[in-house]
């Protein structure tokens, strides 16, 4: 099993790292923190599982002048873009932001995956990050318990 | 209603009188639309037909340039079997099937389109019956009948406007063809002029995508390659594409550009490239390049500081200001020309408070003349502050929403939080049988209370008060208006440095860094207002939260948990200020900027915020020290960092004095002073530690994480940026006096930083 991580703050990544290695330990977690690197993991190949957060700077932070214009929607850049890649990979994203911006419109996270099918990208669900909250680690493990072609401990 | 009624009132005689003077009224066209061409433009000639005489066959004109733009949308009665007709037709089709004749054909059309002028006449260009009939020519490449692809689109790319006049459906169905699907250069002409009418955010990524599959996977350094390839065979393509190639967009090539670098430097060798292929010299793209080479010349410096400041792209407002704003531009330029330098105005403020107070039933009889070039102007700062604050791709608002309401605000306030409170729980795990690990307990609790109440005021500041305000945000802070009486005399003094600009160069001047400027001395107060609200109001209710907290421990547990309890409030006062440092208006492109107006400014932004702050202070220098764009923000950083903790460790009523003066020597050094009076010879001693405990460090990687890591103290960020310089002559003292009780900071930079010379 294969899982991209595109994540740029620490905190959050290794949060969602260990409910993610809990979950799927013979998974192999590849990690991505900008836009760019996030496509460019994608360009090579499809993933069992991409989660993904919403704002994202569009370069690394550690290269050369800084992570440069930070994108609020970067994680929208990337769906739009996942299926012009030809890329399948089922997504799942995890946000700190309530709603998502689409053309103009905030769109709150439990109808946002359906609107994003318009990307032409599969996303199973858009879960609410919160840093004092346990609901968002429940809603990740069941959406990986939920996927097929991954399996998790409990089926183990 | 009153004037009509005055009317029938009037004598019969004088009625008539009237009615002979007013019913007939010969309009002359004003000698300014000619400016200093000697010929007017076929558009112009267009807009201005109805004023001629010859009424049948001007009418008759415009229904055959009429037809050629809208297609079959227009339909004049009996229109199709006119001669004229036809032959526009021909030559709409023998520029689709032969682009490369297309300037022969239009030519051929020059007698025909100033048939109704005087003999002799001439135009000046035949710009806008070349975009009218090649909108008839793509209707029939649409349609199948086609010429070379490459052809075609350097014909598109040399016709200018042509957006204005092809429908999105016509250039839709030339994409679907066949006849384009060979040709990626035809598909990246036609989706640019897609975009340019409809300007989503899907049509901008089929740009993007287009333009990527030319570089066919190429590096970025490609790019200039790709250009010099194509301007052999038409230049006025390449141009179209070099323009386009905006740092915005380079930036969103993903799969082209791998870092911030890569996009600065490939900008730079475009604006390069394109001084050395346009005809006419582009002072704009000058001083880009000038911008462009600071910047990467602070490329190092700058990466890991404060990329979190509120920010508006300026490259993508200049474009949404060419591309709605010219029609008014050229209004009002040729406004001010036709007035006149000298025009006694006066101030805005005469007028609006006027207006605002005006009788509503007068209206129909107290007409206010806003004829003049100043109410033209003030229309484009309305439209382009506007643009500028709610843009949702580029303005202030998506720059909010990206970077400080989307999660950075709560991250960087609540993520440090967070990271003590796990420490709490880990030292009251790890001490499991000790007891005064149970002393933690209670304090463990609570706080994760007080951080809850935390997440809840943070995420009230991101939905409500760091917005604009408007009707759905009615507590946002930001105002982003000119009409308040501080703004307009911003106004004033623009309208009049405008003026003059435009008259001195007979029309040549390009306003729009006047207005984008404009745009920020609005926003200076809104700025203000959100650094004061979190000094003033939400920090404080935070600490208030947590000491009401407080009172429920116990005395022991109090003092097991003081030493988190300090921490959680340092923590979060430091964090507070940073984020008052992402409100401060950024540095624009100048040469030259003075040193002395950065310290006093700093001054200021750092009195604000706290109220405790009640230092006096002394700026002792001269006033002609200046710096380059790349000194001034390293200095502007490192002033934010020694003023600011000169006043918080400082004695609170104490003087701060900043001097600075030049290092004699060649290199052109500045030596800058800030010297803070302490209380006590405790408080004195306790920041000699505290400064030896943050610059005393053993591994490099501390200071190298401080970047990103430390709060306000900033004194290793710092340490950080200097580190960065090769020259020896960069340093940072402190100095310590025990008899007159302060602590100074010198630091000497380099008044002039540019690439390559000063930065490793």
């Amino acid at each position: 099993v294969n899982v991209l991580l595109v994540e740029d703050d620490e905190f959050k990544a290794a949060d969602i790292a260990k409910v993610l290695t809990d979950s799927l330990p013979h998974a192999k977690v590849q990690r991505a923190t900008s836009v760019t690197s996030a496509l460019r993991f994608m360009t090579n190949q499809n993933y069992s599982l991409v989660v993904l957060d919403m704002s994202l700077p569009t370069f690394e932070l550690s290269g050369p002048g800084g992570g440069g214009s930070p994108q609020g929607q970067g994680g929208l850049e990337v769906l739009r873009l996942a299926r012009r890649l030809e890329n399948s990979s089922p997504f799942v994203i995890v946000t700190q932001y309530p709603d998502i911006d689409l053309d103009g419109r905030d769109v709150p996270l439990p109808a946002a995956s359906k609107a994003l099918q318009r990307f032409g990208v599969d996303v199973r669900k858009c879960i609410l990050y919160e840093f004092d909250g346990d609901s968002w680690r429940a809603e990740l493990r069941e959406c990986l318990s939920g996927m097929r072609g991954i399996r998790t401990r409990s089926k183990l | 209603m009153r004037l009509q009624g005055a009317f029938t009132k009037l004598d019969a005689s004088l009625k008539d009188l009237l009615v002979e003077k007013f019913s007939r009224l010969s309009i002359d066209i004003p000698h300014v639309y000619w400016r200093s061409r000697k010929s007017p433009t076929d558009v112009e000639v267009y807009r201005a037909s109805f004023l001629f005489s010859e009424i049948a066959s001007i009418a008759a004109w415009r229904c055959h340039i009429n037809g050629l733009i809208f297609g079959d949308y227009f339909k004049a009665p009996g229109l199709e079997h006119e001669k004229m007709h036809r032959q526009l037709d021909e030559a709409a089709a023998t520029i689709a099937a032969a682009p490369g004749r297309c300037q022969n054909v239009i030519e051929d059309l020059a007698a025909w389109e100033k048939s109704f002028l005087h003999p002799g006449s001439r135009l000046d260009d035949q710009k806008f019956l070349t975009a009218a009939v090649v909108t008839q020519s793509l209707r029939k490449l649409a349609q199948g009948s086609g010429a070379d692809p490459t052809e075609v689109s350097y014909l598109l790319a040399s016709i200018e406007n042509l957006d204005l006049y092809t429908s999105v459906a016509t250039l839709q169905k030339l994409l679907n063809t066949g006849f384009s699907h060979g040709s990626p250069l035809l598909c990246f002409i036609l989706l640019e002029i897609i975009y340019r009418q409809v300007r989503t955010q899907d049509n901008e990524l089929e740009r993007r995508l287009a333009f990527m599959k030319l570089l066919n996977g190429g590096a970025c350094t490609q790019i200039i390659d790709l250009f010099d390839e194509i301007s052999l065979a038409s230049t006025d393509t390449a141009i179209l594409m070099a323009r386009i190639c905006t740092r915005p967009f380079l930036e969103r090539l993903y799969l082209v550009m791998t870092s911030v670098k890569d996009v600065i430097e490939t900008r730079l060798r475009i604006c390069r490239w394109l001084l050395d292929h346009e005809v006419t010299v582009d002072d704009g793209l000058r001083e880009e390049c000038d911008a462009l080479e600071r910047e990467i010349a602070n490329l190092d410096a700058r990466s890991d500081l404060d990329s979190t400041r509120v920010h508006v792209d300026e490259e993508s407002l200049r474009e949404w200001f060419k591309l709605t704003q010219l029609v008014n531009v050229t209004r009002y330029i040729q406004t001010v020309l036709a007035e006149g330098p000298a025009t006694d105005f006066g101030s805005l403020l005469d007028f609006y408070p006027g207006r605002e107070k005006a009788d509503s039933a007068d209206e129909d009889l107290t007409v206010e003349t806003q004829i003049g070039s100043e109410f033209l102007l003030v229309d484009i700062v309305d439209a382009t502050l506007t643009a500028f604050a709610l843009d949702r791709t580029f303005g202030l608002d998506a720059y909010l929403s990206r970077r400080i309401r989307h999660g950075t605000l709560s991250g960087h306030l609540i993520t440090p939080v967070t990271r003590i409170l796990t420490r709490l729980s880990e030292a009251r795990d790890s001490r499991r049988h000790d007891p005064e690990a149970d002393q933690l307990l209670g304090f463990d609790s609570l706080a994760q209370e007080w951080r809850k109440f935390l997440t809840s005021e943070v995420d009230q500041i991101r939905r409500d008060v760091i917005q604009i305000k408007t009707q759905d945000h009615p507590k946002g802070l930001i105002r982003a208006t000119w009409r308040t009486t501080a703004n307009i005399a911003h106004v004033d003094a623009m309208i009049g440095r405008i003026r003059n600009r435009v008259v001195e160069t007979g029309g040549d001047y390009d306003i729009f860094s006047d207005v984008y400027s404009l745009c920020w001395d609005c926003l200076e107060q809104d700025l203000a207002q959100l650094r004061l609200y979190m000094v003033r109001e939400f920090l404080p209710r935070a600490m208030r939260r947590l000491d009401d907290l407080c009172q429920r421990l116990s005395p022991r547990e109090r003092l097991a948990a003081s030493r988190f309890l300090h921490e959680l409030r340092d923590t979060l006062e430091a964090r507070v200020q940073d984020v008052c440092g992402w409100f401060i208006r950024p540095v624009f492109r100048r040469d030259q900027y003075g040193l002395k107006m950065l310290i006093t400014s700093m001054l200021s932004t750092v009195r604000e915020l706290d109220e405790r702050y009640q230092f006096t202070e002394n700026v002792a220098m001269s006033e002609d020290i200046s710096l380059n764009r790349g000194s001034f923000t390293v200095f502007g950083d490192a002033l934010f960092v020694l003023i600011g903790n000169a006043a918080r460790h400082g004695k609170r009523d104490g003087e701060i004095l900043v001097s600075a003066a030049r290092v004699e020597g060649p290199d052109n050094f500045v030596l800058l002073k800030v010297t803070s009076q302490v209380s006590n010879p405790e408080k004195l001693y306790e920041g000699v530690s505290r400064i030896r405990s943050a610059l005393m460090v053993r591994e490099e990687r501390v200071i190298d994480q401080a970047a990103v890591q430390e709060g306000f103290s900033g004194l290793r960020k710092l340490a950080g940026l200097i580190q960065r310089f090769r020259s020896p002559q960069v340093k940072l003292e402190a100095h310590v006096s025990e008899k007159e009780l302060n602590i100074g900071f010198w630091l000497t930079l380099p008044a002039e930083i540019t690439f390559g010379a000063t930065l490793a």
